[in-house]
């Protein structure tokens, strides 16, 4: 079982960043201010990833349970997060500020051209035609203790490739309210959730969700609409070479889109959970989960 | 074996995860795929000189030189364009020095004579000395892209680019040469002449089918 987590979380992060590159090699296309442009909208579809299908339950049950699951989930970029406005390099003539639309990351293959003074040329590298983004992990939450559900996600191990070393650790917990407002028909309740993900020692994301559930359960089935201020920051670091001098080139980037929307459905049978999600926050990300339920 | 399975049908029905290939024993998830990627780089040269009369001073650059400050990936590619984006010099004057200027050429030689290129419109660019500051006796990065020879930069394209391409090929020499005004009079400085030239390179790379720009052949 653990080889089989293993594969499917080495298998999505390869898969996502192309296998037998070097991370360096995905990121220098540029090492100027042109940098956060082109890759944050990696940084909100991992976001976004992260955040979808992390609660299987619209109720919080009052006896003690233990659910262990994995969840898959997949976002696809919106068609504005695959352009950003850049600008020229400082030292290309004639300068043009900030109004050329060129690839992001995950944006198209061909690169932009820009004709310059006397036979000079600027050249905006295209990205990676990333169609969706896939992650699977694995999930632990347990509940009924004071009407409230904890949950947590940890994985670790080293990529091939010089990718790096791949950490991830998740905490939540989602507490009821049902029990202050027992007048209301629907199950309420508030989350939160913290999950940091590393790619030692290239890059560091972290990520807060606020959350806030209204939904309603039966016996076997449950739906809920999720509400949701997000926030995240992303940390790259790698090293690059230019003139045979190797420099460190530092991106600190924040998300974009604070606000998230989730629908989820759930279907239990005997000890079997199933789930699944469609979120929203400038990109749709999809989510389905299985977990096992004590 | 139960958990396996939905795991993957999950997995599957979400993504054609490429390490996935190996583990159902299936080759369609993925293929090497054609990518289109760009490398930047400077080439800088730099030039001492003490002289009080006429000088010549002249930088070899070989093709590994190119090729290596490039930094195309070593797995097999095909170049696209190679492309001079920008070009600067900044000189620093030796507290020596007694020049309120000097002329300057730039040139572009290959060794086995197959161009020979001057890389200002101009002739005898007239660059100040005594313009610079006693302290820190150095100019800014002077950008020069406005005093181009824009035909020689197109051809210095060309010839970049077959120091990519080609294994054997002549070396490449920057060439400066410059007077000192007044006439006699000693000029010491150090002057850099730097090209900024961006690589751009199709390449295969191992991903799912529809990702790259088509298969590699």
């Amino acid at each position: 079982m653990k080889h089989i987590l293993s594969l499917i979380l080495v298998v999505c992060l390869q898969s996502s960043l192309l296998q037998g590159q070097k991370v360096e090699d995905l990121f220098d296309a540029y090492v100027d201010e042109n940098s956060a442009g082109y890759i944050q909208p990696l940084a909100d579809l991992f976001t976004a990833n992260l955040h979808t299908g992390t609660r299987e339950w619209s109720s919080i049950d009052t006896s003690f349970y233990i659910r262990i699951g994995m969840v898959a989930s997949i976002s696809y970029p919106s068609t504005k997060q695959k352009t950003f406005l850049a600008k020229t390099d400082p030292d290309f003539t004639p300068l043009v500020a900030g109004d050329t639309r060129v690839p992001t990351i995950i944006g198209s293959i061909q690169p932009v051209y820009v004709d310059g003074v006397n036979s000079t040329q600027y050249v905006y590298p295209g990205g990676y035609n990333l169609g969706s983004f896939p992650l699977a992990t694995p999930q632990v939450t347990i509940g009924g203790i004071f009407h409230t559900e904890f949950m947590g996600r940890y994985f670790a191990f080293e990529l091939d490739d010089d990718l790096g070393k791949i950490s991830m650790l998740g905490l939540g917990l989602r507490h009821s309210l049902n029990p202050y407002l027992k007048m209301i028909p629907l199950d309420l309740s508030i989350g939160y959730l913290y999950q940091k993900f590393e790619d030692a020692p290239y890059l560091v994301h972290n990520t807060h969700l606020m959350s806030l559930h209204v939904g309603k359960s039966g016996r076997i089935w449950s739906a809920q609409l999720i509400g949701a201020f997000q926030s995240a920051r992303t940390d790259i670091e790698y090293q690059y070479t230019r003139n045979a001098e190797t420099k460190v080139n530092k991106i600190n980037l924040s998300n974009k889109q604070a606000m998230a929307i989730e629908l989820s459905a759930a279907l239990r049978l005997a000890f079997i959970n199933v789930h699944s999600s469609i979120q929203y926050s400038g990109s749709v990300t999809a989510a389905a989960g299985v977990s096992l339920q004590f | 074996m139960k958990n396996k399975f939905i795991l993957c049908v999950i997995y599957l029905s979400l993504s054609g995860c490429c390490g996935m290939t190996d583990f159902l024993n299936t080759k369609e998830l993925c293929a090497d795929q054609i990518f289109t990627e760009t490398r930047q780089v400077t080439i800088k040269s730099s030039y001492s000189v003490d002289e009080n009369k006429i000088w010549l001073i002249a930088n070899k650059i070989t093709g590994s030189d190119v090729k290596k400050a490039l930094q195309i990936p070593t797995q097999a590619h095909t170049l696209k364009s190679v492309s001079v984006t920008s070009a600067k010099i900044n000189y620093t004057r030796a507290s020596e020095n007694s020049s309120a200027s000097f002329y300057l050429n730039l040139g572009a030689i290959a060794s086995d004579g197959s161009f020979d290129l001057l890389l200002l419109k101009q002739q005898n660019q007239v660059l100040p000395l005594f313009d610079i500051p006693e302290v820190p006796l150095i100019t800014k990065a002077v950008n020069i892209n406005e005093y181009l020879n824009g035909k020689a930069i197109s051809e210095l394209n060309k010839a970049l680019a077959r120091y990519i391409t080609v294994a054997d090929v002549a070396d490449i020499s920057f060439i400066m040469t410059g007077e000192p005004f007044p006439k006699n009079s000693r000029t010491k400085f150090n002057l850099d002449f730097t090209l900024n030239v961006t690589a751009v390179y199709e390449i295969c790379r191992y991903v799912p089918l529809g990702q790259g720009e088509r298969v590699c052949e």
